[in-house]
């Protein structure tokens, strides 16, 4: 009996287990970050050492997926309470979830080449990361923290550039070549007793792109030679493509808190960080500067300020106040200097500044018999400088909810939120231009911009928790979400926004050995937006064809339907089994309508008319796991996943290249493992 | 006479006896396996007993009736009647001091009443909301959206366990909105997305305010976690002109002999997908040829690089 109850409290563990899985194909939406790209067996390993010495020290030994591209491992020591050392290792890959063909070369470098043979070529970038912690209680209340985190990612990506030039005309397949390293540390030095803390600390980022500054695309004719849309030396509107700069950030951070009484609490953080850019540009024989230009890199500069301020109290049993404040000050000092000109215009670099405030005041005060009542208040403001293509130069959002819910538990709990949000803004910098007569544009400042736009939002949610008898618990929850947006003219830009949801959770616990949980849930989700089709340089007066413009409206729908159900078992104290089952799809539907112009009208055949997209996912996964002796265990897994992807993004479409895009519609991967694992 | 009856001894915390001398291996709940958690490691002066945590019970520890003996004085199951606070108490009497911890007072899991037990299995050594392949499930429990968010084809790899909730959010408060590690969206982004920093030659107004303006980070149908397909969400922000208020049309259906800013092209041998209003729909739609749509750093005497091409 002595030796049972050792083990119960023991945690000491030395297990390894060998894990071999078969696929019986590769499928691009299974394996984005699952990161076996090949069928076949895969062979991988986890491991796992505890060990707590009678001192309070602990060693801990992990890994998982040894041998795998997902691969991960950590290793730390620790005396509890005093001190602790840690080191990891993580792998993240991710592979595209689609399938090319191509005759593009040089991939994942910085000059890409037109070959004469297609082949598949797989999209993928990998990110591996190195973090080694240290922490120490120099005396009970003080604690040191330090963390140095390494991260590499490498690979290629979806990326673009446009051509006209050598029979090219249109986008061009050109992968952006990724290869950066990333080192962030983070200290902090705490000082924490029940009364109050202090807390000093540093961050840092320090960002480099080895990949290049540059991605040169030199799609010629056939084979390369000849007429390349850009060579170095031979720029075009096009190519390069630049590469992101290097950049650097350092933080430092002072906090505090106090409790003036044992109901009353207040923090405060006040933070100052440091960014800057200053990677160096092409050299302008290969970007041409603008004549008289002398510098040779941005000198991008932003200090950020940030405060942050918040005071809860207790004012009596009953009633509990939290006011909290933050403020954030982005101030962006790059020196601004002349980049291009157009048409006559020069164009400078447009620094972007721009304070953030966000308060927050609410009370809650306990009704009888466990409800609970909180009214709350919102205050969220945005001022912005320097910003030449900006509207409006602040804009406030003020929020006010009411929340009641029953806390404490007999066997329903609930609570229901409304909330109720107004945003709007200063006067709008400029007027909407109604005809442009010149042969640029038509249409300026019609649309009120996203986060610019005046905005009336409500809010519902709504949550029961229901324990009719002990072993079953049911949860119901339903939210619902409306946003009214205010145009600029002829309703231009977003207009409404709809969401909804509704989702019920229920867990059964069978017995001690045996339970299961089933959810569903719903949602959708509904933008109406319109917006006005012309064409270039037209007066949208309708005189002739090219003049003719034409208003339209979509109406984007989606809809989602997700169930969950799962089951875990002992048959016997050999033998346990469980399985999960998730099905979830997303249908979206684009509606769009606008008026026939009879023979003046400038829209396409067959624009507007875009197919639903649909995505189904479905995925089985079982396991069984028996114990050969009390050491040895062996487990079976299966997984059954079906994906299916009716998009079109990359139907009937092919680059000016001739690369396609292959999305195979109804994917389904069968994984089967078989894993022994041992303890020592 | 009777031998005099030995004290019960202590198993894993000091004083636990009071406890464990009916709470044994035998028993259900079982309690004993707290001892393989840092709750548990008794060389650690600070570790509590159970009576810190459930209080001294002495009714419960005193019943002598044949049915059940009434509940100790503080529990943390989901039908607790304990009051929130008092069982959260509990646990901040000594994890307040936690560097990670010390904004719980007024952040939103505290001021909605989520106990510290709702999340966290303090007796389990594999606490499921501490390791990243299962701490999502837990979160899900009260965020459904999301949960229905990261099944979307297009995520974060959440559910595939290389990512966890917590790389972003710190449930126990922060000072950023919706409870972000850092002090704001694009502080927290950073930390992974540094390269989207900038600044740059040409910045792109919403990039630079947040990133969250374009994506939803839980996960969405279209490609790049992008909260609404281009050219929709571009015309979200963007005038009408020129060829911005293209109507969006698929190659299968549409007319090719105009091209993206609605000209008439003059030879079929030139007509591609791409130039047309396919090319703002398909592929990387809008993208297709805006590509540096985060902020671009080329000094091209060019308005194409101001426009985010190059």
């Amino acid at each position: 009996q002595e030796d049972e109850v050792a083990e119960l409290i023991s945690p000491n563990v030395a297990e390894a287990s060998i894990r071999l899985q078969h696929l019986n194909e590769v499928n691009p939406l299974y394996r984005q970050y699952y990161g076996i790209n090949d069928e076949g067996i895969h062979g991988s390993a986890d491991l796992k050492v505890i060990r707590r010495s009678d001192e309070g020290r602990w060693l801990r030994i992990e890994g998982r997926d040894l041998g795998l591209r997902t691969q991960e491992f950590g290793a730390s020591i620790e005396q509890q309470g005093d001190w602790k050392l840690g080191i990891d290792y993580n792998q993240i890959p991710r592979y595209a979830p689609f399938e090319v063909s191509t005759r593009v070369t040089g991939i994942g470098h910085d000059s890409l080449n037109l070959g004469t043979r297609f082949d598949d070529k797989d999209l993928k970038t990998e990110r591996t990361a190195t973090s080694l912690t240290a922490t120490k209680f120099i005396s009970k209340n003080l604690q040191a923290n330090v963390t140095f985190k390494n991260e590499d990612k490498k690979g290629e990506r979806l990326f673009g550039s446009n051509g006209n030039v050598g029979g090219y005309l249109g986008q061009l397949f050109a992968p952006e070549p990724i290869d950066s390293n990333h080192k962030q540390i983070e200290a902090s030095l705490d000082y924490a007793t029940e009364k109050f803390y202090v807390s000093g600390s540093y961050y840092a980022s320090f960002y480099e792109n080895k990949a290049g500054k540059g991605l040169f695309v030199n799609y010629g004719t056939t084979g390369g030679t000849g007429n390349p849309v850009a060579v170095q030396g031979t720029p075009t509107a096009m190519s390069p493509l630049s590469l992101a700069p290097d950049n650097q950030m350092h933080q430092i951070a002072l906090a505090g808190g106090y409790n003036f009484s044992r109901d009353t609490r207040a923090n405060l953080k006040v933070s100052k960080s440091f960014a800057t850019q200053d990677d160096s540009f092409l050299p302008s024989s290969v970007v041409p500067y603008l004549p008289g230009m002398t510098r040779s890199d941005l000198g991008g500069k932003v200090d950020t300020t940030n405060v942050f301020g918040s005071i809860t109290s207790r004012v009596t049993d009953k009633l509990n106040l939290l006011a909290s404040w933050a403020y954030e000050d982005r101030d962006d000092r790059t020196p601004q200097l002349d980049y291009a000109s157009y048409n006559g215009r020069i164009l400078q670099n447009n620094p972007e500044s721009q304070t953030t405030q966000r308060g927050k005041f609410e009370a809650s005060y306990r009704l009888p018999k466990g409800y609970n009542l909180t009214a709350g208040y919102d205050y969220d403001f945005r001022k912005y400088e320097g910003m030449d293509e900006l509207y409006r130069d602040e804009m406030t959002e003020n929020t006010y909810r009411i929340d009641l819910r029953k806390s404490l538990s007999d066997t329903l709990n609930g609570s229901v939120t409304l909330a109720h949000s107004e945003r709007d803004g200063s006067s709008w910098g400029t007027t909407p231009v109604l005809v442009k007569t010149a042969t640029t544009a038509v249409g300026e400042h019609w649309t009120a911009p996203a986060q610019f736009s005046d905005r009336e939002r409500d809010k519902l949610k709504l949550m029961l928790d229901w324990m009719p008898v002990e072993p079953l618990s049911v949860q119901f929850a339903y939210e619902y979400a409306m946003d009214d947006y205010k145009t600029r003219i002829f309703d231009i830009g977003l207009n409404e926004g709809r969401s909804e949801l509704f989702s019920l959770d229920a867990s059964y616990r069978i017995n001690d050995r045996w339970k299961a949980n089933l959810w569903y849930s719903h949602s959708s989700n509904d933008i109406e937006q319109k917006s006005l089709n012309s064409t270039y340089g037209s007066k949208c007066d309708g005189t002739t064809l090219p003049y003719t413009c034409v208003p339209w409206g979509a109406d984007l729908k989606l809809s989602s339907n997700g169930v969950g159900a799962g089951f875990d078992g002992q048959i016997s104290s050999k033998f346990s089994v469980g399985g999960q089952y998730l099905y979830s799809r997303d249908v979206s539907e684009y509606d769009i309508s606008y008026a026939d112009a009879g023979a003046l009208s400038s829209i396409r055949q067959g624009a507007g008319i875009l197919p639903d997209t649909e995505y189904t996912l479905n995925t089985l996964r079982l396991f069984a796991r028996y114990a050969l002796t009390k050491a040895t265990a062996i487990r079976l897994d299966y997984v059954w996943d079906r994906r299916e992807m009716d998009d079109y993004t990359w139907s009937s479409w092919s680059y000016s290249d001739g690369t396609k895009v292959f999305v195979d519609p109804n994917q389904i991967t069968r994984v089967i493992a078989v894993t022994v694992s041992h303890a020592f | 006479a009777d031998a005099p009856k030995e004290a019960p001894k202590d198993i894993v915390l000091q004083g636990d006896a009071k406890c464990t001398s009916c709470h044994d291996e035998a028993d259900a709940p079982g309690v004993l396996h707290i001892g393989k958690t840092k709750h548990g490691t008794r060389a650690d002066g600070r570790t509590p007993t159970c009576t810190d945590c459930h209080g001294e019970s002495d009714k419960h520890v005193t019943y002598k009736g044949s049915d059940k003996p009434p509940k100790p004085d503080r529990t943390f199951d989901k039908k607790s009647a304990t009051p929130v606070a008092e069982r959260n108490a509990a646990c901040l009497s000594c994890h307040q001091t936690d560097p990670k911890r010390h904004l719980w007072t007024g952040s939103t899991h505290e001021r909605r009443d989520v106990a510290c037990s709702s999340c966290h299995d303090t007796h389990a050594a594999d606490d499921k909301v501490r390791d990243k392949r299962t701490q999502a499930e837990v979160c899900f429990a009260c965020h459904k959206e999301q949960r229905a968010q990261v099944n979307r084809p297009s995520h974060h790899p959440i559910p595939e366990g290389k990512m966890s909730c917590s790389d972003c959010h710190n449930p126990h408060g922060t000072t950023g909105p919706k409870l972000l590690v850092k002090d704001s969206t694009n502080a927290t982004c950073y930390t992974c997305h540094a390269e989207k920093r900038g600044p740059f030659v040409h910045n792109h107004a919403p990039v630079t305010e947040d990133c969250a303006n374009c994506h939803n980070p839980h996960g969405t149908v279209a490609d790049a976690m992008l909260k609404t397909r281009p050219p929709f969400l571009c015309q979200q922000c963007h005038d009408p002109a020129n060829h911005l208020g293209t109507i969006p049309g698929v190659a299968a259906n549409t007319d090719l002999s105009r091209n993206v800013n609605g000209t008439v092209i003059a030879s079929p041998a030139s007509q591609n997908n791409g130039l047309n209003s396919v090319g703002v729909t398909q592929g990387r739609a809008c993208l297709n040829c805006h590509t540096e749509i985060h902020g671009s750093n080329s000094p091209s005497a060019s308005s194409k690089a101001a426009r985010f091409w190059r």
